[in-house]
């Protein structure tokens, strides 16, 4: 798993747990709707899905990049020299 | 441009419509209708809210969301619908309100023996601050035992007011851990 696992489940469990009660106190649904049951554990999936996808990349990798970027580039610099 | 940065951008946007799209989906998900009415027992009966001129009776749909004030003065109606006794009978009855995270408010209980089989009369009542206000529907429940004849009526209502400081916090703390999820998305250092 190249993310944070833990940290999405814990936060998706409490995202769909405060998005339930975000839509209860808000007027959206019901107090006996079994939606505010399954919205924690949607959250939980999803924060995990999230940890296993990636999509972003972390501080490390970006230097990577831009290193391997200038070294892909022409150095204008050296071609003066 | 490089290709792996585009790829990396069209990515990044990929999650963010991913959370977003399944936050909106779950929200017209949620908000769609319950089921139908619940009542148990042959009674009837009628709760006409003076203030909010609304009218409830035993065949309200427990699904549709009935707007009643803080404060006002019931005029009630009921019927069990059963023969009169000859001698009087005992009977026993409560209405209460669910609360979340298991809490209720006993709104109001009776008691007694009788050889009535209906009743009429005028409550005055006046919400107490720990019922949220504006929220979604709250299930009000009225039990009634008449001599060994069981009727209960659920009402789904909520109270007239502004969610308050209350709905304010859910609301952040669902952006906080919404960016917590988004974080977990963020590749460990080293990791390709």
């Amino acid at each position: 798993m190249r993310g944070h696992p833990i940290l999405g489940g814990i936060s998706g469990f409490l995202f769909g747990l405060f998005l339930g009660i975000s839509l209860f106190l808000w007027g959206v649904v019901r107090l006996d709707s079994e939606w505010l049951v399954i919205l924690p554990f949607v959250g939980l999936i999803l924060g995990v899905v999230m940890a296993w996808w990636a999509p972003f990349g972390s501080a490390g990798d970006s230097s990577a990049g831009s290193a391997d970027t200038s070294g892909d580039a022409p150095a204008p610099g050296g071609g003066a020299a | 441009m490089p290709r792996s940065s585009s790829k990396r951008r069209t990515s990044r946007l990929a999650a963010l419509l991913l959370l977003g799209g399944a936050t909106a989906l779950l929200v017209g998900a949620v908000a769609a209708p319950a089921t139908a009415e619940v009542i148990t027992g042959p009674c009837t009966g009628s709760a006409d809210f003076l203030i909010a001129g609304v009218k409830i009776t035993e065949s309200q749909p427990v699904d549709e969301v009935v707007e009643v004030p803080p404060e006002d003065t019931v005029l009630y109606a009921g019927a069990t619908n059963t023969p009169p006794p000859d001698d009087p009978i005992p009977f026993a009855g409560n209405v209460v309100l669910d609360l979340p995270f298991g809490q209720e408010w006993k709104v109001v209980t009776w008691a007694g023996e009788t050889v009535e089989v209906e009743d009429a009369g005028e409550y005055g009542y006046d919400v107490p601050s720990f019922v949220p206000r504006g929220t979604g529907g709250l299930l009000l429940t009225a039990t009634h035992d008449h001599g060994g004849v069981l009727c209960v009526v659920e009402v789904t209502l909520t109270v007239e007011g502004d969610p308050g400081g209350a709905a304010m916090g859910a609301a952040g703390a669902t952006l906080v851990f919404g960016a917590g999820t988004l974080a977990a998305g963020i590749k460990k250092r080293g990791v390709a």
